[in-house]
């Protein structure tokens, strides 16, 4: 490694010297911009998809469901987490006057993650899915995530902790250690499956083909896996869109402005209440759902409490730039931060608001939400990774920035764009939810087709799609100034030598904290130290003492809250009517996870009048102790489908899944001519089966070799003689064809609750 | 960087210094600890009123009043109505109870039936000819347990049977307006359908 001692005798006597790894910075920064824009372009077309669907072409590959998690995924892992690591390295370095730890695992984290992200872009179109929102990746996927973040990663930057030359960890660096320590837990525990295509061909020899052979069921069912999911997915937003960019903004922003930080003390209280208190929240996307209510009020008012330790990142940044307002009107940097750190207030404003259950009930499930995070993702993370490169890329590329004006002028289209589609899409999320809950004095439903709450939106759509293209354009425009700065550089960078001692181990302690206090209490002066944050100046000498206080911070509102969900019976009450699906519906269920229509149906009435009035009666938690994974979903964009079944003809879901618009003049689904073409995977089905026995559901003799696939294949034959009857196509035809599962699983949605218990449910009536 | 005395505020720089990055020692503002603080007990003032006293009853009971308040605002006169013919004649004679059956036709029906009952998946409604149903008798059992192997779905779990009545009768009443639709009529001419009784004469 390039460090050395310097020599005895030299002016340096005692320093070591070394060099600061600015090529990963450029790299990172690189992967920032490209995947930047291809996370915004996907947007873009998802976008105009919405209002006008047949700009998917027909292709499977780019239908809606299966190209929005790829937005999601491209925007948050691919575009945000290379900014993160872009960030993290540039200052990382700095903050501990050490080079990183080891050059090899700095580029085995750049490409292990480039190569994770290509295949989420790959995958994610073929319809390989959890299904389970931002995290969608397959286990294979899964297990490289934990390797290349804990172990490439995590370990690359404890490494450069552990061998710093600054005595002191910078508040920046709590923010990173808080990150990788509670993203590890965070992804460990939502991702617990079995792969089933895996332990199938092992088990039978049996190759069912490349697709089941990356398919998993998670471990977790129905209302747990739904509380998993949910403390996932929201504390992916606190620690992987939040915390990193709060470490980034106490780097960058003081180094732009160059003012001091506001206050040392509301660093401290603000990151412990804010590392604390955010991995509570989870359930407070769960309200009125079949997620027990205990587990949505605690999820609430920690969202609540959350709104101060949030402000107090945006305090400390905003206050940071007294004295040097007059540069934020000349520098494109400082605009670029004072709008992103003000998208952050708003957006930790307004998530404490949108946690409210009153406010809930008319938010949840429509636009509002996606205005709330592409709030704080364009604003926020987006606004604070382009000043952050901007600032870096001439100083990465040892030259001046190829065109400030430039940078303003997509300063200006960029911050016009989100405005255009926040306002937008709060309009259409607010419209919406009001439409739905609308009854007059009567009890009847004010708009009872849910397609009148669809058409309204249209006009709101294209507005959307406006504002994403501008957003678009303001990125292209910083990657062509970008390469332009690129083409400025010197012929061979400069390798800065940088010296400084390395930290003594008998180190005498940071000076005693004197009591200011004149009267002589002695609880007064004890008081008045402890106020003053020695004990805290302490802890941040010692980094892993540290990332070990973080991690129990980060576990307890995770723990409190699971460990009663799981061993409390009384929180999902089991219906004996409900039994496990059969074959060829759980084949079907995996047709609907792998054409991603949880991202446009939820499956979970709430319950209030209007929903009930509109989509039956209102759902409960033992009617999804057999799903796997949950698919309650969290957007109507199509209607409610948690009592679907039964509702219509075979017929009517066959032709509707062919062109929707045929049924429903205005329908924005999406056509799935696909369904229709494609053959069922009928040897995977007895894998399917055979990994939900071993995680415990009641399939019985279903597990013997062949049985479920010969279920399956008599269901279907049944199903398409039906449909012929009803006026379908012949059942030769059909009986093997995916609709024909699909409409398998759409019949069986919700029916349950109105069946006989079977006859041998004695047992598990005695569990209860 | 800054100076160490800052003139535009007391407060004072701490020794810290991280590339150049330096840190004041301001108080964190009293506002923010009183927002922070604030929130808190009012968090413990909503767990105790919401789940530690019966001040407001839970979610399913405030379901279960609003729907009882709505059934009895909706249903009132036609539950009294015993005899099922009656009520969905009840329910032909009154433009009220013919605007709530479109309602329930609306979110329930017109998927298959097209917006105004003109046919699409299934059968134009607004001829003479019925499959399934010679009479209203028929339709409410065609309406709740379904006919035709499934084509035509039951609603027995979905819908009440005063809401079934609704439909009834809306859809009794389209009989005749003859709307062109995409399929040839089905089904055999039925005779006609028993008169309405008018609000008038039901006293409503």
């Amino acid at each position: 490694m390039s460090n050395q001692t310097v020599e005895t005798g030299s002016s340096k006597e005692g320093l070591e010297a070394f060099v600061y790894d600015d090529k990963i910075v450029r790299m990172f920064s690189w992967a920032t911009i490209i995947w930047g824009i291809v996370a915004f372009l996907v947007g873009v077309i998802i976008a105009v998809q919405l209002a006008f669907p047949d700009a998917n072409f027909g292709i499977e590959f780019l239908s809606f469901g299966r190209l929005r998690p790829l937005h999601t995924n491209a925007a948050i892992f691919a575009f945000a987490g290379n900014a993160v690591f872009a960030a993290v390295y540039y200052s990382t370095q700095r903050l501990c006057k050490a080079r990183m730890y080891s050059d090899l695992l700095s580029k085995l984290h750049f490409w292990g993650w480039q190569l994770i992200i290509l295949s989420a872009a790959l995958t994610l179109p073929l319809g390989i899915t959890q299904g389970k929102e931002y995290a969608e990746l397959e286990w294979p996927i899964d297990l490289a995530i934990a390797v290349v973040w804990l172990v490439f990663f995590g370990g690359n930057f404890l490494g450069t902790l552990i061998k710093r030359r600054e005595r002191h960890i910078y508040v920046a660096l709590w923010f990173y250690i808080a990150t990788i320590v509670t993203v590890t837990m965070l992804h460990v525990f939502n991702n617990i499956w079995i792969p089933a295509g895996l332990v199938h061909l092992i088990k039978t020899g049996e190759f069912a083909g490349p697709t089941f052979l990356m398919k998993s069921y998670p471990v977790y069912a129905g209302v747990q896996d739904a509380l998993m999911q949910w403390w996932y997915g929201h504390n992916a937003v606190a620690f992987f869109l939040t915390t990193p960019f709060l470490g980034l903004m106490y780097y960058f922003m003081p180094k732009a402005a160059e003012r001091p930080v506001f206050s040392y003390k509301l660093s401290i209280i603000h990151f412990w209440s804010l590392v604390f208190i955010y991995i509570w929240a989870g359930p407070h996307h769960l309200h009125f759902t079949a997620l027990p209510e205990w587990a949505s009020t605690v999820g609430m008012v920690f969202s609540v409490m959350l709104w101060m330790p949030s402000w107090g990142g945006m305090i400390n940044g905003l206050l940071t730039l007294r004295g040097a307002w007059d540069r934020v009107a000349r520098d494109p940097v400082l605009k670029f931060f004072v709008v992103g750190v003000t998208f952050y207030g708003m957006s930790t404003f307004e998530g404490p608001l949108l946690s409210v259950k009153a406010v809930n009930s008319l938010s949840h499930y429509t636009d509002w939400t996606i205005a709330h995070v592409h709030s704080g993702v364009l604003g926020w993370n987006g606004f604070m990774t382009f000043g952050m490169l901007y600032w870096m890329m001439p100083r990465l590329f040892q030259t001046k920035l190829w065109s400030t004006k430039l940078a303003a002028t997509h300063f200006w289209i960029g911050t016009i764009g989100i405005v255009l589609y926040i306002l937008a899409i709060y309009t259409a999320g607010i419209t919406q939810g009001l439409m739905w809950r609308a009854w007059d004095e009567t009890g009847r439903l004010a708009y009872p087709s849910f397609i009148e709450t669809v058409t309204v939106l249209i006009p709101f759509y294209w507005i959307r799609v406006v504002g994403g293209l501008l957003y678009l354009a303001g990125a292209v425009l910083a990657l062509f100034n970008f390469y332009m700065t690129w083409k400025g550089r010197p012929d061979k960078y400069e390798e800065t030598v940088h010296y400084a001692a390395p930290l003594s181990p008998n180190y005498a302690g940071d000076p005693p904290a004197k009591s200011r206090q004149t009267a002589n209490a002695g609880f007064g002066h004890a008081g008045d130290k402890f106020l003053q944050g020695n004990w805290h100046r302490t802890w941040e000498r010692k980094p892993v003492r540290f990332s070990i206080y973080t991690l129990i911070a980060v576990s307890i509102g995770g723990i409190v809250q699971a460990i009663p969900m799981f061993m409390i019976s009384s929180n999902v009450p089991s219906i004996a009517s409900v039994t496990p699906y059969t074959p060829l519906e759980l084949a079907g269920r995996d047709i609907y996870i792998a054409e991603g229509c949880y991202n446009c149906h939820s499956q979970m009435i709430r319950p209030f009048y209007w929903e009930e009035k509109r989509y039956g009666e209102y759902s409960k938690p033992g009617e999804f102790v057999y799903d796997r994974p949950f698919q309650w979903g969290s957007r109507r964009i199509g209607p409610d489908l948690a009592r679907e079944g039964g509702r219509k003809s075979h017929l009517w879901h066959y032709e509707h899944f062919k062109n929707p618009a045929d049924i429903t003049p205005g329908s924005i689904m999406p056509r799935y001519p696909w369904l229709l073409e494609k053959e069922i995977n009928f040897p995977a089905i007895q894998g399917r089966v055979d990994a939900n026995a071993m995680l415990g559901v009641p399939y019985g003799d279903m597990v013997l070799e062949g049985a479920a696939v010969e279920a399956a294949q008599f269901q279907a034959a049944t199903i398409a003689a039906e449909l012929e009857e009803q006026g379908g196509p012949p059942m030769d035809e059909t009986m093997d064809k995916q609709v024909i599962a699909l409409i398998a699983y759409m019949q069986r949605l919700g029916i349950d609750l109105y069946k006989e218990a079977p006859a041998d449910a004695s047992t598990e009536e005695e569990a209860e | 960087m800054a100076d160490q005395k800052d003139n535009q505020h007391s407060a004072e720089l701490l020794e810290h210094n991280y590339d150049g990055i330096q840190e004041y020692d301001n108080p964190t503002p009293g506002w923010w600890h009183l927002i922070f603080w604030g929130t808190i007990i009012w968090s413990v003032i909503y767990v105790v009123i919401m789940h530690l006293t019966p001040m407001i009853p839970d979610r399913y009971t405030r379901l279960e009043t609003t729907r009882e308040a709505a059934i009895q605002k909706q249903f009132a006169q036609l539950m009294t109505i015993t005899d099922p013919i009656e009520k969905v004649r009840t329910v032909m004679g009154d433009e009220n109870w013919l605007a709530q059956g479109e309602s329930v036709f609306q979110g329930t029906c017109t998927l298959c039936h097209g917006q105004n009952g003109e046919g699409l998946i299934g059968p134009n409604l607004t001829d003479e000819y019925y499959k399934n149903l010679t009479d209203l008798e028929g339709m409410i059992d065609v309406l709740t347990n379904g006919a035709a192997n499934g084509a035509m779905p039951g609603n027995k779990d979905l819908l009440t049977d005063n809401e079934i009545a609704l439909v009834v009768g809306y859809v009794a009443n389209m009989r005749g307006k003859n709307l062109p639709g995409p399929r040839e009529a089905e089904g055999v001419e039925i005779p006609p359908f028993p008169e309405p009784i008018s609000a008038e004469e039901s006293g409503g």
